[in-house]
């Protein structure tokens, strides 16, 4: 069973997760840097160590690379990835009732498929 | 490093604190929590030097500052209530800070800007909250090496509030202890936390380690669900018929593990914050209801 994390988690979870979507979402790309720590424990008014243990999570995520004395970058996303999250989502709606027939109507209207339309 | 060995204090007959240990590493912002009457004033005007201990010492880098005038100097204490003379103003305060401290007016006039302070208007007229902005532009003015803050988010507005933290972060060389109710701002704001209950440290560590040892769920089960339902034992509970909501202190992959052998309709996990924690902490130590 798929479970979700729902609520205001605590701010380390939410550092994590925020970079992580925008990683996910193209909102932060490979190679682009992250703001340093102290930056982002300023703006954000947090522990500094807080934001070190985010930055370090995204890192063990493959998410960041973190090089001494130049910071924080993002790594290129591979394909693979992108995949393992279609999967993820899927499963989740998987677990709700989504029929198979139902997803591959759903991959036919986001890809724009004229079979898939046919069928519909 | 702020150290305490065996501290203990008695007011009359009333012990407050019956042997606290203590350490604090240098550099750290430390939150020091209880509930009201637990003695953290107590505790941080002891470390001020303003009330002599009966029992125990505190070491401020392995030195006693009970008695000791120029470890006075390496400390700044900002009560709750703060005096002052009658008729002085923050550009007075400053002046007398000035003579006791490494003051950078750079800083204090950066505060002073951001708060909007009155330099030259009686402190006795302003508000409470412009009271408390005034005392904490003096205090970070004062890059003391360690700063000691009673009740330090009280009267303060959001916006004062997130200065007050970032000024806190500036501190980089100041080891910082604060006590407050506000869990939130000290969620934000501290590394480590002690729990003052009983006399003594009931608990410590660093805040993140201790919220990532207690978890919260939501399941919801094909029938009502009452707290003998759950596999585990929980520091908290409640229910609302098939839906119940508690808090495990356990591995989250095992309760997860329990929980799905119960075949729920669904299992979520909750975040638990600071105030979430203390509650269940202060609860399981008897008090409240």
């Amino acid at each position: 069973m798929e479970i979700r994390l729902t609520g205001k988690s605590n701010i380390y979870e939410q550092i994590t997760e925020e970079y992580a979507r925008f990683i996910r979402l193209g909102a932060l790309r490979a190679g682009e840097k992250l703001p340093s720590v102290r930056e982002l424990a300023m703006r954000l008014g947090v522990n500094p160590n807080t934001v070190d243990r985010a930055y370090g999570e995204l890192e063990k995520r493959g998410l960041i690379m973190t090089i001494p004395k130049k910071g924080a970058f993002v790594r290129g996303e591979s394909s693979d990835e992108r995949y393992d999250e279609a999967v993820r989502q899927l499963s989740v709606l998987k677990g709700a009732g989504l029929s198979e027939s139902d997803a591959l109507r759903a991959v036919a209207e986001v890809y724009g498929s004229a079979r898939g339309k046919e069928e519909i | 490093m702020l150290e305490i060995r065996g501290l203990k204090k008695s007011y009359g007959k009333k012990p407050v604190l019956a042997g606290v240990d203590l350490t604090v590493s240098d550099g750290a912002v430390f939150g020091l929590v209880g509930i009201n009457g637990a003695g953290k004033t107590t505790l941080l005007r002891l470390i001020a030097d303003v009330l002599r201990p009966d029992g125990g010492e505190i070491l401020l880098d392995g030195v006693s500052v009970t008695g000791n005038a120029a470890k006075r100097r390496e400390l700044f204490f900002l009560p709750d209530e703060p005096y002052y003379a009658g008729g002085t103003t923050v550009g007075k305060l400053a002046e007398m800070y000035k003579t006791f401290y490494a003051f950078d007016d750079e800083v204090f006039k950066r505060y002073a800007d951001i708060f909007k302070l009155e330099r030259n208007m009686p402190v006795r007229n302003f508000s409470k909250g412009m009271k408390r902005q005034a005392f904490v532009a003096l205090a970070l003015a004062c890059k003391p090496r360690y700063l000691l803050l009673d009740e330090a988010f009280d009267g303060l507005d959001p916006l004062a509030r997130l200065e007050f933290k970032r000024g806190l972060i500036e501190l980089e060389e100041s080891t910082v202890i604060i006590s407050s109710h506000s869990l939130r701002e000290l969620e934000d704001i501290c590394s480590g936390f002690a729990l003052l209950d009983g006399g003594s440290i009931a608990d410590a560590g660093d805040i993140t380690d201790a919220l990532g040892k207690v978890h919260k769920f939501q399941i919801a089960l094909p029938r009502p669900v009452t707290r003998e339902d759950i596999p585990l034992e929980c520091l908290s509970f409640e229910a609302e018929g098939r839906v119940a909501r508690f808090i495990v202190r356990c591995d989250r992959e095992e309760a997860v593990r329990m929980l799905s052998a119960l075949s729920p309709l669904f299992i979520e996990e909750i975040a638990v914050d600071f105030e979430e924690l203390f509650i269940c902490e202060v609860k399981g130590r008897g008090y409240l209801q």
